[in-house]
């Protein structure tokens, strides 16, 4: 489990992020949802300390991070971006490679590992010794998931990680992304701005808000009752279309009920 | 020539990597590196000969090493700085992620990445050092350039010719060479 306790995050005077309390529940896929700037990105970046927190606790498990080596604790937490972000200058199996050899595995074992990691991500085999630039958008970002997946990390950070790929393509990388994680059970925690993706993916949504998480819980629970009117409007008109789809009949009745009591 | 380049390549690359993140250290170094190469050759020699002089160095190899080193500070940090800036800051980011620590960073990322960018920037300074030290004959640093200057002062054109002929070659065998070490860097990288 992650825990997120009073996070806050200051440039000079400007308050980026502020006191975000959250708990992220181990196995489950957790998404940061919310316009462009809100600070979803940044509460990313707290968790494995790519940018320092200027007040609150993040704990991993029951270890506060702040107590932690920066680089042991970016080693057992995965990250994909949505640039992706491969090494230009190393073929693919040395991109997979990367944290199993800074984790010092011995070689049959990364040998073995980066093979498994490019079955997950259904790409042949006979691109390891290709480099990035030989590949497209959609294998290059299948292979930023082999590679943060490639040291096993319990905890894996997604910031816009299907953004860049072409919309035909993206909800079935999505779909495949969901099944390789409910298998895994790895605790994921995905920054995005795209509510379909949210609602589709996310176990969990924590809905962000000029710096504060205006409301948090299961996908149907904000759909069926949005806490305030920034959270309502973010939904938009037709949540209930929506929650419809997400195929919870009682909550959608509920919420009928309640639309007609008030009217 | 032989020391003056790999003189400068340390310093401006040294340079590079302590300037490439501050926008305002790199521009006072540029602007230093840039001042040192507005001052004319022969007149630069005019300044290090005294200034070397009193070390007891005045003439010969030592002003024209030191000279030849200093005008190409400016083209590989440039290179340098640009090149090293120019590094896609998604894959530092992600390298930085991965638990990379920052030295692993510099050396395993950003200088192989800015690598063409550099050898670009030696390959400026090689070919314009070969033109100064040919000037250096001047001052007693020997060379090719003797003969140029021999031919002239003694209206032996056929031997001031050749020696340019021969500095000239030596321009193009040497921008050559390393035209070709960049493009080899850049495939070898996967860049290209």
């Amino acid at each position: 489990m992650i825990v997120l306790d009073g996070v806050t995050k200051r440039y000079g005077d400007r308050t980026i992020v502020s006191e975000v309390s959250l708990e992220l529940r181990e196995g489950e896929l957790t998404v940061f949802l919310g316009p462009s700037g809100c600070g979803k990105t940044t509460t990313l970046k707290l968790i494995n300390r790519l940018l320092p927190l200027t007040a609150g606790r993040i704990l991993i498990g029951s270890q506060d991070i702040a107590g932690l080596e920066p680089i042991a604790l970016r080693r057992r937490i995965g990250y994909v971006i949505q640039e992706v972000g491969l090494f230009p200058h190393y073929r693919i199996f040395d991109n997979v490679a990367l944290v199993p050899r800074l984790l010092g595995w011995p070689r049959e074992k990364i040998d073995a590992r980066v093979l498994e990691m490019l079955a997950l991500v259904n790409l042949p085999a006979d691109l390891l010794g290709r480099f990035p630039r030989e590949l497209s958008g959609g294998q290059r970002q299948r292979v930023g998931v082999a590679r943060a997946l490639a040291g096993d990390p319990d905890i894996l950070l997604m910031d816009e990680p299907f953004g860049a790929v072409d919309p035909q393509n993206r909800t079935f990388i999505q779909d495949e992304f969901k099944r390789i994680q409910r298998r895994l059970g790895k605790t994921v925690v995905m920054v995005t701005h795209d509510l379909d993706e949210a609602l589709r993916l996310g176990d969990s949504v924590a809905l962000f808000n000029a710096g504060r998480v205006e409301q948090s819980g299961a996908p149907a629970d904000l759909l069926a009752e949005p806490a305030t009117a920034f959270v309502a409007d973010f939904l938009g008109g037709d949540r209930l279309t929506r929650l419809a789809r997400l195929r919870c009949p009682d909550k959608l009745e509920a919420a009928a009920a309640e639309l007609l009591a008030h009217g | 020539m032989l020391w003056a380049l790999p003189l400068a390549a340390v310093v401006a690359l040294g340079a590079g990597l302590a300037f490439a993140d501050r926008p305002r250290g790199a521009a006072v170094a540029l602007g230093v590196a840039n001042v040192l190469t507005t001052v004319p050759s022969v007149a630069l020699f005019g300044l290090l000969i005294p200034l070397l002089g009193s070390l007891g160095l005045g003439v010969g190899r030592p002003p024209a090493i030191l000279a030849v080193a200093l005008y190409s500070v400016l083209p590989i940090l440039r290179n340098a700085i640009v090149g090293l800036r120019g590094v896609d800051p998604a894959v530092i980011e992600a390298a930085r992620a991965m638990g990379l620590p920052d030295a692993a960073i510099t050396w395993r990322v950003r200088l192989p990445l800015a690598l063409p960018v550099i050898l670009a920037g030696v390959r400026t300074a090689v070919v314009m050092g070969i033109g100064i030290t040919a000037i250096a004959a001047y001052v007693g640093a020997g060379g090719l350039g003797r003969w140029v200057f021999g031919g002239i002062r003694r209206s032996y054109p056929e031997m001031a010719l050749a020696g340019a002929l021969l500095i000239s070659a030596l321009a193009f065998a040497g921008d050559a060479v390393l035209a070709w070490a960049q493009r080899l860097a850049g495939r070898r990288l996967g860049l290209a």
